[in-house]
């Protein structure tokens, strides 16, 4: 399918579809700037407010008031930090990370109001209440962002978010032509040697027929093999050209699938050895793909290249690393001659826009040829966000403790308690299932 | 019966086995050795001692086949070389043609094609698959060449010797020798292989009379 230019495609909109492109404004909107805008009202508004806090509330100390803004304003700027490292752990799907940024702050916005709000509404300062609705309106705002980008529930072909999408596409499109162009490199070499073989071996049982049983039969075997070596090899080459496999378990049928074709062509003992996989969503997705398409090349340029005799290929998690190991015992190549044709631009393009490394080392003893991607343990680092949340609130209760002399009025102890119990369940089962990964 | 024998690259260990099996099935053929690569050939060509090398171009790494063939003819001009290979490209074609080979074969061809061409350069002729006449691009007739120079190329690609061209055509071989200088040159080519892929593409002969002439 050739694919529009998304600009033009832009501007071909319906106006029904221009009321969505209405929105692209908002919606160009990175998860990331969102967050740089939240900690620049945030920020502006605590610098404001701890200027009239220094001056002192009605009611208090100038020390007792100065430490409460200040501490107030730590509070704002630390879940503006965790925040935004929750928006930085998943570019991909930038959106569900926006949903727990708001969610974050309307929590914290309620819990920020019961904390100083009943405090102050006791001083008579009902004004600098403001502070936890302003938190609140925020945390509302990007909830209304987030509802209002399209694609969030709408499949529309032509929603920005997907036309941005495009764009991405786009750039994927130079590595995919690439790719096409290995695809007919390997159509055009690889079944037509055991074409080849089938016609030479079938005119080799006709010449012999009539006076050579066994070299007839022998040619006729050999005619079979080569039928069934190409039917494999064929079937490899079609699943290149479709779907890439997007979970785990279609990755490694089709990496053996590549491995099989890899020994017929090469005649080399191929091994596989698929390891432990990575648990759902710790990749972002379109990674398999890149795996699986990294693969391939490296196998292309061993069959086409290395004369190797033997190749060994591993796939697993190693730490918080998922790695695809292609090792062959071949003559290796000069990195430095080999960068044209070898399609290491694509494989280097592929790992980059996962935040991979891909390493190719050779030397005359063969070659290895290295991709690792990072996980992103989500449970896990979301438990401990959790924990870096509950501590602040603990730290408040207690500022608040020191500066009052007496536990915050209901309900907040009751909800840092919830939340607690909350946080230390997730922690938990965060490093059960870890500790199950580790030990298969 | 005097035997031909052969040696093939090709770095296809099957592709080779299947050779050896199809071209040991005619009494006149003997393959003596099998190479996966440029390399190894040339290590042991002084064992083997073939008369026709079957050359693969296609070699993964190391040499490939129109170096192998260059080296191949020039260590032993005895030592006659078909190309066989899953190219079209005529360059490729013209390079290693070029390099010594005499003869030139697909290997979506019939067997029977490679067959003949073995046997064709065994003799001492050249031969071009008919396959790859028909993916030349055409050249018009013409080109500076006289039409007995044009008669001279068209005996010249059929792989006949000066002596038969001389006697076929009334004239002595000392002319012949002139002629197929001169056509050598006008074309800017160096051998009978080359020559014959010239004729080919200036329609001076057909495929019949390659089939004709390797047979």
């Amino acid at each position: 399918m050739p694919l529009d230019d998304p600009a033009r495609r832009l501007c071909r909109m319906e106006p029904a579809v221009a009321l969505t492109n209405r929105r692209t404004l908002l919606d160009r909107i990175e998860p990331k700037s969102v967050f740089g805008v939240y900690t620049l009202v945030a920020a502006v508004t605590g610098v404001s407010i701890a200027g009239s806090g220094i001056r002192g509330l009605p009611g208090t100390a100038l020390a007792d008031s100065s430490l409460i803004w200040i501490s107030g304003m730590a509070i704002v700027f630390a879940s503006c930090a965790a925040s935004g490292l929750a928006l930085h752990d998943d570019p991909a799907t930038g959106r569900r990370a926006l949903y727990r940024f708001a969610i974050g702050h309307l929590l914290l916005g309620l819990f920020l109001w019961f904390q100083w709000g009943v405090y102050w509404g006791s001083q008579g300062v009902p004004q600098w209440v403001a502070l936890a609705p302003l938190t609140i309106g925020i945390g509302l705002l990007v909830v209304a962002l987030g509802q209002s980008r399209p694609g969030a529930g709408s499949d529309e072909a032509s929603s920005p978010q997907r036309i941005r999408s495009e764009y991405e596409e786009h750039i994927l499109q130079i590595a995919r032509r690439e790719e096409r162009a290995r695809l007919a490199r390997d159509l055009h070499d690889a079944v037509k040697q055991q074409l080849f073989v089938i016609q030479t071996a079938a005119a080799t049982a006709q010449a012999r027929l009539d006076h050579d049983p066994e070299g007839t039969r022998a040619a006729l075997d050999q005619a079979r093999v080569a039928a069934r070596e190409a039917t494999t090899e064929m079937e490899a080459l079609l699943e290149e050209l479709q779907a890439a496999p997007l979970e785990n378990n279609g990755l490694i049928e089709a990496l053996k699938k590549q491995s099989e074709a890899l020994a017929l062509r090469t005649g080399a003992r191929v091994d596989f050895t698929p390891g432990s996989m990575p648990p759902p969503r710790s990749l972002p997705p379109g990674a398999h793909d890149a795996i699986y398409r990294v693969a391939q090349e490296a196998m292309a340029n061993v069959a086409r290249h290395a004369r190797a005799s033997h190749v060994r290929s591993t796939l697993g998690v190693h730490g918080s690393r998922f790695e695809l190991r292609i090792v062959d015992n071949g003559q290796g190549f000069d990195p430095r001659t080999a960068a044209h044709g070898m399609g290491t631009a694509n494989m280097n393009a592929r790992a980059a826009s996962f935040n991979g490394r891909l390493t190719i080392a050779s030397g005359p003893k063969g070659t290895e040829v290295a991709l690792v991607l990072p996980l992103t343990d989500r449970s896990l680092r979301g438990a401990w966000g959790m924990v870096g949340v509950f501590g602040l609130m603990v730290l408040s209760g207690g500022i608040f403790f020191v500066l009052r002399g007496h536990p915050p009025e209901q309900p907040g102890p009751a909800i840092v308690g919830l939340f607690g119990a909350w946080t230390i369940w997730r922690l938990t089962s965060a490093y059960r299932r870890r500790a199950r990964k580790q030990s298969p | 019966v005097s035997v031909i024998t052969l040696a093939i690259t090709d770095d296809h260990r099957v592709v080779a086995r299947s050779l050896k099996a199809f071209l040991e099935s005619f009494p006149d053929l003997r393959v003596v050795g099998i190479a996966p690569s440029g390399e190894e050939l040339l290590e042991r060509l002084a064992d083997w001692r073939p008369q026709v090398v079957i050359q693969d171009l296609l070699l993964p790494g190391g040499i490939d086949g129109i170096e192998t063939t260059r080296r191949v003819v020039a260590r032993d001009p005895s030592v006659r070389v078909v190309a066989l290979t899953a190219s079209i490209d005529e360059a490729r074609m013209m390079g290693v043609l070029r390099a010594g080979a005499s003869g030139y074969v697909r290997k979506d061809s019939d067997p029977e094609i490679l067959l003949a061409a073995v046997r064709a350069v065994a003799a001492g002729r050249t031969y071009i698959d008919p396959a790859i006449g028909r993916h030349l691009e055409r050249i018009p007739s013409g080109d500076g060449l006289t039409p007995r120079e044009s008669e001279v190329l068209r005996h010249l690609a059929m792989g006949e010797s000066n002596r038969v061209i001389a006697s076929g055509l009334g004239v002595s071989e000392e002319t012949v020798k002139t002629h197929v200088a001169h056509v050598l040159a006008k074309l800017q080519v160096e051998n009978r292989a080359q020559a014959m892929v010239q004729a080919l593409k200036r329609g001076l002969i057909s495929l019949d009379d390659t089939e004709n002439a390797g047979s």
